[in-house]
């Protein structure tokens, strides 16, 4: 049998590894929706890369996969490319398809997402997007904006509303 | 048996001093490498031939904690955090007016010696005033289409500071 002192360090231990549980469940629960939100721009990342060698049919079902990433219509707003419009999902996959054509490779990467809720199934992050790849013809492709979007919470997840390029560097 | 100091120096023991002793080293270069002397990899050619794609230095983040960016002065800027930043030299300061022609630049219409500018393409800008609270800023490589290179205005307070080589 241990002695007492011996248990109450055990029962101690197990009291502190209860705790840091309960503030690692706490903390987990308070940022589900954080992560969720952040998911999406993984999503958006995959939705966007290409592989060389991509067939036309994978090119197809990619483009496809536009609508479990946005909402329809989704508001773009590109300032140096002269682009603001709501676009509807239908053109988002037409646009995309055709895009996609224009590259061999294609990669994008988010860095530096903070997300905020300024209503209850709302969300705007910002963000820095890097798209690096190589056009069809071999020129380098090499872009870094901010952005600022917006998502919405629907009963299929998070779904991009609204992305902006801000202007860092004005002109 | 004692160790020897070699053996205590390259495998010490974990005591907790040891511990307390690593963490506070490992916190402080946390510290000074994240927030202080940031380390930055170079990607993209707008710096070259100043800074060349695939290079690397580090950013000293306290550069303009007593002063204002000059100009000539190499800065790295904020986007929307700072794993990313844009690398590009100050050439026009608040209040002055910058203009390209035929691939020179003038500022308050005079033209400005940049021995740093190796390659030019004819670019064209018509003047435009430096905002308040802003710097103008431009990469050294000048060699493509004007379409091709970002620069332009931008707020001191996204200036991150100042490469240390």
């Amino acid at each position: 049998m241990q002695p007492p002192a011996a248990r109450n360090n055990k029962r101690l231990l197990a009291g502190a590894v209860l705790a840091l549980l309960a503030l690692f469940s706490l903390y987990c629960f308070a940022h589900i929706e954080e992560w969720r939100v952040k998911g999406r721009f993984k999503a958006l990342a995959e939705w966007v890369d290409k592989e060389p060698g991509e067939q036309p049919m994978d090119a197809l079902l990619k483009a496809a996969g536009a609508r479990k990433i946005f909402a329809d219509p989704c508001e773009f707003e590109i300032e140096s490319y002269k682009v603001s419009a709501k676009v509807s999902l239908q053109e988002i996959m037409g646009y995309a398809a055709k895009g996609r054509e224009r590259f061999s490779q294609l990669a994008l990467k988010f860095y530096d997402i903070t997300v905020v809720f300024p209503q209850k199934g709302e969300a705007s992050v910002t963000a820095t997007a890097r798209l690096t790849g190589k056009k069809a013809g071999g020129e380098a492709v090499n872009e870094t904006h901010e952005i600022e979007c917006n998502l919405k919470k629907t009963d299929d997840g998070w779904r991009f509303t609204k992305i902006k390029a801000v202007e860092v560097l004005v002109k | 048996m004692a160790k020897s100091r070699l053996q205590e120096f390259f495998f010490p023991s974990l005591t907790p001093k040891f511990i307390l002793r690593a963490a506070a080293v490992a916190l402080g270069a946390y510290l000074f490498f994240g927030h202080l002397l940031v380390p930055m990899f170079i990607k993209g050619r707008s710096m070259e031939p100043t800074y060349k794609d695939g290079g690397f230095t580090f950013c000293w983040t306290m550069s303009y904690l007593f002063h204002q960016p000059e100009r000539f002065d190499v800065v790295a800027v904020k986007l929307a955090g700072s794993k990313v930043v844009y690398l590009k030299r100050v050439v026009a300061l608040e209040g002055e007016e910058v203009e390209f022609r035929n691939g020179l630049l003038l500022v308050d219409g005079k033209p400005l010696d940049e021995p740093y500018v190796k390659y030019r393409f004819p670019w064209d800008l018509p003047p435009r005033k430096v905002g308040t609270g802003c710097v103008y800023l431009v990469g050294d490589n000048r060699g493509m289409p004007i379409e091709e290179h970002d620069f332009g205005q931008a707020p001191i307070s996204r200036i991150l500071g100042k490469p240390v080589w």
